[in-house]
Order: structure tokens, then sequence, then C-alpha cells
């Protein structure tokens, strides 16, 4: 009697017990859900739902494959455009190589960081022209193209775009997303800089971004 | 004595030198450019752009037709506009200054586009641009090729003297010689 009485006792005891750990569970999962816990500063910055990158095959500025492998392990900031702009692209890619100066300081072993220039003009941007057009901006870019439809493998699941407009058959311009994307070490679509870029904004949003993910 | 003033008068002329050399250029016709500076790209850029302010202190406005230089194959200008996240290049036919008013190229929105550099430029090099209007007159340009830091393309986090002067346009041809920089 005694004896079922204090099985009784340790039964109920367990039960509260899986009760308090059930609601911790749902509180923290409805926590993360509603992501509450999102600073300000991130607002608008991060991607609602990170969206996985799909599987795609690309070719570097030394005409090695870039493909999804690529952007595992390391942060990988994404940018689309081409040689043949004069304007936005470089002014980009000097905000972003200025920015890369400044977040070489948070690079660890475990926190590696990618700075990629997508082409999306593969007519006229050969992997050498790319090679000597990315050196220009530093060392620590990546320079990247493909066929068109090995182009949209990658940008269509992630909303980029890019068309080819006016011009003749040789002097031609293309339009394309100015976001910048910021891919996470499990190769998802994490966040996104909108234009204008400003290299403080950009190391501010990263290191906004980490704190976050560390954090997790 | 004579020693004395020669030195003043090599003084004073390297001062209106170094005076001139800072306003671009100047024309007859009322239309005064400043600030024109070329950016330099990677040395394989098959196109560059081109920035600067065109004043016009006449009382008519001006219609900028076509540029043109014996440093690009083909000038053009365009504007880059951004809409819904789509960066793209509008072609320009031609660009209206309105009277007594101003109008700039600046990054990320108007400016020359330069196709085909005969030779590469780099920073500190010179271009001659000649800018033509409809009523026939035209304005000769010269711009310094500049390599441009993060932050020189956004004005407000601008830190070039240079570039601060280029929202207020002066509405005296005299004043330009008194330009601070």
């Amino acid at each position: 009697m005694l004896k079922s009485h204090k099985i009784a006792v340790l039964n109920t005891g367990f039960a509260l017990l899986l009760v308090i750990v059930a609601v911790a569970v749902g509180v923290a999962l409805n926590h993360t859900a509603t992501s509450d816990d999102i600073p300000d500063a991130l607002r608008g910055l991060l991607i609602e739902q990170p969206i996985a990158v799909p599987e795609f095959n690309l070719v570097d500025q030394q005409n090695l494959p870039f493909d999804t492998q690529r952007l595992q392990g390391a942060w990988t900031f994404m940018f689309f455009g081409y040689t043949h702009c004069p304007d936005i692209c470089p002014i980009t890619l000097t905000e972003l190589g200025a920015a890369a100066n400044r977040l070489n300081d948070l690079q660890t072993p475990q926190r590696k960081i990618q700075y990629v220039f997508i082409s999306v003009d593969p007519e006229r941007d050969t992997h050498e022209v790319l090679a000597d057009y990315v050196r220009y901006f530093g060392a620590q870019f990546i320079a990247a193209t493909g066929m068109v439809s090995n182009l949209k493998q990658l940008t269509e699941p992630l909303g980029v775009k890019f068309e080819r407009g006016v011009g003749s058959t040789t002097e031609y311009l293309v339009d394309h997303s100015s976001s910048l994307l910021l891919i996470d070490p499990q190769a998802r679509y994490f966040a996104r800089f909108r234009a204008p870029h400003y290299s403080e904004e950009i190391v501010e949003g990263f290191k906004q971004v980490i704190a976050y993910t560390e954090r997790q | 004595m004579t020693l004395n003033r020669t030195y003043i008068a090599v003084f004073i002329a390297l001062v209106l030198g170094f005076l001139m050399g800072k306003v671009s250029a100047h024309t007859d016709g009322g239309v005064v450019v400043k600030d024109a500076w070329v950016r330099e790209a990677p040395p394989n850029a098959k196109v560059l752009a081109a920035y600067m302010t065109i004043e016009n202190h006449t009382a008519q406005q001006k219609v900028l037709t076509g540029v043109s230089s014996s440093a690009f194959g083909a000038i053009e200008i365009h504007k880059t506009v951004q809409k819904d996240g789509m960066a793209s290049m509008a072609p320009q036919k031609e660009l209206t200054i309105a009277a007594e008013n101003s109008v700039q190229l600046e990054p990320g929105g108007l400016h020359l586009m330069l196709f085909n550099p005969g030779t590469p430029l780099k920073a500190g090099d010179s271009v001659t641009f000649t800018l033509k209007f409809a009523n026939g007159g035209t304005s000769i340009v010269s711009a310094k090729v500049q390599k441009a830091q993060a932050g020189d393309d956004h004005h407000h986090h601008s830190t070039h003297d240079e570039h601060k002067t280029q929202t207020q346009p002066e509405s005296e041809n005299s004043q330009h010689h008194n330009h601070q920089h």
C-alpha cells in the first residue's frame, strides 16, 4: 500500500515534469516561429524563411566548378551584374570590397566569409574577362558565370532577375537585380541588402546577422 | 627689388594657374562644367562612366545632344534606374538643363557611358570631352580619371570637398574663380 502510494507520487512527479518540459519546448518553438526576438536592425534584412540554394553549376574565374558545394561552410555575399556595367556594378563592388576589408577581423576557421560576383552576361564575360575584372576590386573576390539556363537554376528560386535589354548584338545592356544576397554556411539564402549599398551598412548588417545566428 | 617682383609675378601666375585648373572648363555660351571625373575601371573594362555637373548660366534652356572624345569609341548619356529591386540603364537621347539651373551626372544616376577606351585609363590620366548642345554650341571639358573609394559614390557619405560644392549651383560666373577647395 505504502509502496504503491510511493509509485503513484513518483508517477505524478514524472508526469508533472513531462508537462513542464513540453510547455517549455512549446514556448521555445513558438518563440522562434513568431520570431519575436529578431532585433529591429535585422528586420527587412533577414529572409523570413531562409531558402535552400538549389543545385546549380557555374564556372569560376579560374575555370573551376562553382556550385552549391562551394557555398557550404562559409558565409557568402553574392552580387549579380556584368562587366559592361559602368556605374552600379563598380559602385557595389567597391563598397563590398571595402566591407570585406573591414570584415577580415571577423573571419575565423569556423566563420569563413566569401564574396562572389555572378555575371549574368556569359556571352561577353568569359572566365578570363571575369578574372581580370574582379581582381581590380580585391583579391578576395570570386567571380562566376555559366550558360543562361545554368544561371537561372540559381537565380529563379532566389527571386533574382536578369534580362538582356536594349542594344545591338555586341553592345547591349543587361537589367539585373541590384540586391546583395547573403547566403549562410548551410547554403541557405539568409539575408538581403537592398541597393544602394554602403560598406558600413554591409559590415553592421553582417555583424547583426552573425550575432543573431550564433545566439540561436 | 626686381627679383622680388619677379617672385611675386611667378607666385601670382602659379595661384591663377592653380585656380583656373580647379575649374574644369569654361565656355562663352554660359555653360560651366564642374567636377568632371572618369571612374577608373579594371584594365580590361570595355565601358567606363564619367560624371560631372553641368551648369547653365543663361536665361534659355540648354539641351545636351551628344558627347564625344578621342579616348573612346562612342559615348552615350545614360541613367541608372532602380525599380522593384532591378537596376537598369536608360539611354537618354538628350539632356535638358533648364535656364539658370544645373544637372548633376553622379554615381548611381545620370552618367556618360564611355564605350571602348582606346587605351586602358589609370587614375591621374586626363580625358577631354566635347559636349555638343542643340544650339550648335560646344563645351570642351577636361576630366581626371579617379579611383573611387567606398563612400565616394554616396553624397550623404561623401568626404570629398570636390563633391560637396556640386549641389549649390552658383548664379554668378565671377564666383567660379573664388571656388573654395
